[in-house]
């Protein structure tokens, strides 16, 4: 009866544990990505004022070990766009911005032939939206391997901004739920993260209308640790 | 004659430039941009992860006077650098930043958020070196980040092995981490100029950006013994300017 008890228990915690950042595993790289930020809509003259929009539109940089196989830098032009976030909690102490956002916010990364198989060039412009971003940062072409390859929901995504250091950063937790390359993550790795780091003014890098330059990464839980056993082996745990 | 005083002149700037002596604070203003937007010089990703002496993984305070020092694998060369190739099988890419000295962590609070500062490198000059190596000998994978802590034969001596090819000053090293419930994110930020190094002369003059995402969070971003995981990037400059190897009778060919 203790024996059931203390599995059941075991049990519920197992079924109750959800991602959270100081579970003291080890993570791994998904993806990680460069690019700007935008805000849209944008409708007040104050950063990110509450209802106002989120965006991000850049270029992959790299990949971890689960996409590395499938993320050809030679072939494909690969790209972000994280959007959907809006603010829903804004507090400001000089110089310090904390924005909360809703939940439901998206993040996904695709994947375009370059321009001389028929793709369009990822092109930043001035004043997002514009002509050419997000579009060309979304698009594919007929080939299979182009277009949205992964996608996931982000929840709890937070940003945080110092106007004394111009510099801040948002994190957010990623359930990666869609795209033909969901398939290259096992399904207990697929609640992760994503985090970047925002560098503001002075910056001459940042394109007009613009707000940020954004270094970041997507971040999945890594393999639990595992080890052949024996039933018997297994039965002896609870004896 | 005319020719030969040219080239002499151009020489004697690289030479001068390659042993000018140290820049002090306060940092430089930052160059302009022909862009937008103006592309990368080095980006670092995954393989980069930072040590500091005095450090509380924990709370992250970063105690006055902890020394931070920074190694990483090169994963993208910008336009600047087209003929560097981070992907050759035969030769890697790596740089350690150092004499970085914190100044001791300041906590402050926003709303729901708890904020970490700290200022890392006012009390001495940072440094940055970058080299090429043969063979690939620095860690490249999870395993072989947790088998090689800090100061051990791996790191790190072998990010620091074979030609010094561009090195320079960062003024202003900055990290700011936050805390909101459960979500932990942060950011690092400085200015850099490159003084020195055999591909000096291709971005000489170069005052710009690097800074970018800095994990620190316990959630298993940096192996144990480390202190945090930048992901960033240098970022190039209207002063870096695309470059290509030549010969010296293609130069020649130039000025007759």
């Amino acid at each position: 009866m203790k024996r059931a008890a203390l599995l059941l228990l075991s049990a519920s915690l197992l079924a109750l544990a959800g991602p959270a950042f100081a579970n003291g595993g080890d993570d791994e790289l998904l993806i990680s990505f460069t690019g700007f930020d935008y805000q849209n809509p944008n409708f007040s003259g104050t950063y990110l004022d509450l209802g106002e929009g989120y965006k991000v539109v850049g270029f992959v940089t790299s990949s971890g070990p689960l996409l590395a196989s499938w993320i050809d830098f030679t072939s494909y032009e690969y790209t972000i766009y994280v959007r959907d976030l809006s603010v829903n909690g804004r507090f400001f102490t000089f110089p310090n911005l904390t924005v909360t956002f809703a939940n439901n916010g998206r993040g996904s990364y695709y994947a375009d032939n370059f321009p001389v198989d028929g793709g369009t060039a990822a092109t930043y412009g001035v004043n997002p939206p514009n002509a050419t971003a997000p579009s060309t940062f979304t698009d594919g072409t007929l080939d299979p391997n182009t277009g949205e390859r992964v996608t996931g929901d982000v929840d709890n995504f937070v940003l945080v901004y110092n106007f004394s250091t111009n510099q801040g950063s948002f994190a957010g937790n990623m359930t990666l739920d869609g795209g033909p390359a969901l398939i290259y993550v096992p399904v207990p790795q697929r609640a992760g993260w994503v985090l970047g780091g925002l560098l503001g003014p002075p910056n001459a890098t940042i394109p007009l209308g613009y707000d940020h330059q954004v270094d970041g990464e997507c971040r999945i839980p890594g393999k639990t640790p595992a080890a052949h056993h024996t039933w018997g082996a297994i039965k002896a745990l609870y004896r | 004659m005319k020719r030969f005083l040219g080239v002499a002149a151009v020489l004697g700037v690289l030479g001068m430039a390659a042993v000018r002596p140290a820049a002090a604070a306060p940092c430089a203003p930052l160059d302009l941009c022909v862009g937008p937007p103006c592309p990368f010089l080095i980006q670092f990703d995954a393989n980069c992860f930072a040590h500091e002496t005095a450090y509380n993984t924990s709370t992250f305070i970063s105690a006055p006077g902890s020394r931070l020092d920074i190694v990483g694998l090169i994963t993208q060369f910008g336009p600047a650098l087209p003929f560097l190739n981070p992907n050759d099988p035969n030769k890697e890419y790596t740089f350690r930043m150092t004499g970085l000295t914190s100044q001791g962590t300041i906590l402050s609070a926003n709303g729901p958020t708890t904020l970490y500062d700290c200022n890392y490198d006012s009390l001495t000059t940072a440094t940055f070196a970058i080299y090429e190596g043969t063979p690939r000998n620095a860690p490249a994978t999870a395993a072989a980040w947790a088998a090689n802590p800090w100061g051990g034969a791996v790191v790190p001596p072998n990010f620091e092995d074979g030609t010094l090819i561009l090195s320079g000053e960062m003024c202003g090293f900055h990290t700011n981490i936050a805390k909101t419930g459960l979500t932990v994110s942060g950011s690092f930020r400085a200015n850099y100029h490159v003084t020195g190094g055999t591909l000096y002369p291709y971005i000489a003059g170069t005052e710009a950006l690097l800074g970018g995402n800095w994990c620190a969070n316990l959630s298993g971003c940096h192996p144990a013994n480390y202190s945090a995981h930048p992901n960033g990037k240098f970022d190039a400059s209207s002063a870096t300017t695309a470059a290509s190897h030549s010969t010296w009778g293609r130069l020649k060919q130039i000025y007759r």
